[in-house]
């Protein structure tokens, strides 16, 4: 098993990268139905 | 969420999978151990943090000889992404820093001082965007600032590494991690992977903009319109029957 | 060629006429360094070593720091209808860049020859032989500054956000002068020639200019 650090340097880098990207592909959705009403 | 989005989000999955496989598969190091498995992540932040901030210029130098919207929309877009890699990228080198060399922050490591210089450089970047209103003014100071903000990272990294030289403080003796071939093929899988990842975000990023921006133009049309439309032209079918 | 010279100095006339009148740099930034280098020793020790040694540096901060705000004094701030009117004129906007900058460099040598004394009296650094360079440093710094202030100041005229904003932007990007002038003095404290640092803030001072000249024609359409 991998030092603690390793893994929250891991776990910081995949998950703020998801965060960031499901942000997005949130945001653009809901203004994309926006448009279509 | 056309097609194209969608498999661009799975095929970032996909490959970010990859590079956590191969950063897992890789050997440790002979005189780090497992920490430099944190290379794997906190060098193709680094290296998308510069990728970022140059394509920001180049889209900054080229709205500035053809003014094209796309270029300073790609600019945006670019530095926002390249932000956030920034961060991680400093993130990563300080949690690296602590149980390798003991300290978080490396005062020796001239490039580290490069990054975070970059870093507030480029957040005041987006704090200018959001305090003009205009999208012309906008995209203007925002294209002479990101190409400013670019030229004077190689000035800033010299000025470090010549106060280094003379200011020789407490060195921490750091050994590069001697790259094993396992370790180099990890290291390339992960650059490539980041540098979707780049792509993808940036074009999310980018569809965004469009899309609030159209957004924002029905909005503001849909609030004002025409005058005079409150009058018709007489029905003369219900003048008729009447 | 000569009248862009001319134009140059009348700006900066202009600026210098301003600034006597209203005297923020001499009644308000000057004061203000002065408080800051009297409350860093309550932070740090006042252990006289101590101060001896990290003096020359805090006064080179303190001179960039708060020497910016001499670069965003409200009397450089011109509104869309000076500048329409300076247009009209047919003045030159490299020239009125320039004019501006310069006026901001004397402004800012008088604001290091004001804290001097009190960087002096407060810490006491150990003196170098071979000062002269670091006057020379401290008018490449001031030419620097300036230039990164007046640019700085042009990216963010008219914005609400400005007293915060312009600071932010020029704070990172003076990393490169306080380098230089810090090293000047440590390598003549070192015995050590202070060439390789003067030749950086010059080379600083040299790319802020073409910046500056190439920037002037595009921030005037602003």
């Amino acid at each position: 098993m991998p030092d603690g650090w390793v893994l929250f340097a891991y776990a910081l880098v995949y998950v703020s990268i998801l965060a960031f990207g499901s942000l997005l592909a949130r945001r653009l959705v809901a203004v994309r139905k926006r448009l279509e009403e | 969420m056309t097609r194209f989005e969608k498999s661009g989000l799975w095929g970032a999955l996909a490959l970010l999978t990859a590079g956590a496989v191969v950063a897992v598969w890789s050997p440790p190091d002979a005189i780090q151990g497992d920490y430099v498995r944190i290379m794997f992540v906190h060098v193709p932040s680094a290296w998308l943090a510069f990728l970022a901030f140059g394509v920001a210029m180049a889209a900054s130098i080229t709205w500035l000889v053809k003014r094209s919207p796309t270029a300073d929309a790609v600019a945006a877009s670019s530095v926002s992404v390249g932000v956030f890699f920034t961060a991680l990228a400093l993130l990563t080198g300080m949690i690296w820093g602590r149980p390798v060399w003991g300290t978080f922050w490396d005062w020796g490591d001239a490039r580290m001082m490069t990054t975070a210089v970059m870093f507030f450089v480029y957040l005041g970047y987006l704090a200018l965007r959001r305090a003009i209103d205009d999208p012309l003014q906008r995209a203007r100071r925002s294209a002479v600032l990101g190409v400013v903000a670019f030229a004077q990272v190689p000035i800033v990294h010299f000025s470090v590494v010549w106060w280094r030289t003379l200011h020789q403080g407490p060195t921490i003796v750091r050994p590069d991690p001697t790259i094993d071939g396992r370790m180099l093929a990890a290291l390339l899988v992960n650059l490539f992977t980041f540098t979707v990842i780049y792509v993808v975000l940036v074009l999310f990023r980018l569809r965004l903009s469009s899309a609030e921006e159209s957004l924002r133009a029905r909005m503001l049309s849909a609030e004002n319109p025409l005058a005079g439309s409150a009058v018709a032209s007489p029905d003369l079918e219900v003048l008729r029957n009447a | 060629m000569n009248r862009f010279w001319l134009q140059a100095a009348e700006v900066a006339r202009k600026d210098l006429l301003i600034e006597g009148r209203a005297g923020e740099v001499l009644h308000i930034t000057i004061p203000f360094g002065a408080v800051a280098l009297l409350l860093l020793p309550l932070a740090v020790g006042t252990d006289l070593t101590l101060l001896e040694n990290i003096g020359a540096g805090l006064y080179w901060v303190i001179v960039l720091l708060f020497g910016m705000l001499v670069a965003f004094r409200q009397t450089a701030d011109e509104g869309p209808a000076q500048r329409d009117m300076l247009a009209m004129m047919m003045v030159d906007p490299v020239a009125r860049f320039a004019g501006k900058a310069g006026a901001t460099a004397a402004l800012l040598a008088l604001f290091e020859a004001a804290l001097l004394p009190v960087v002096v009296v407060l810490y006491d650094p150990v003196p170098v032989g071979g000062w002269g360079w670091v006057v020379v440093a401290g008018l490449l710094v001031a030419v620097g500054m300036a230039m990164i202030g007046t640019l700085a100041a042009s990216v963010t005229a008219g914005l609400r956000t400005r007293n915060t904003l312009a600071p932010l932007l020029v704070a990172p990007l003076s990393l490169p002068l306080l380098v230089g002038a810090t090293q000047v003095y440590n390598s003549l404290l070192g015995g050590d020639s202070p060439f390789v640092f003067l030749t950086l803030l010059v080379a600083v001072d040299l790319g802020l200019a073409i910046v500056g000249v190439l920037t002037a024609p595009i921030m005037e359409e602003t």
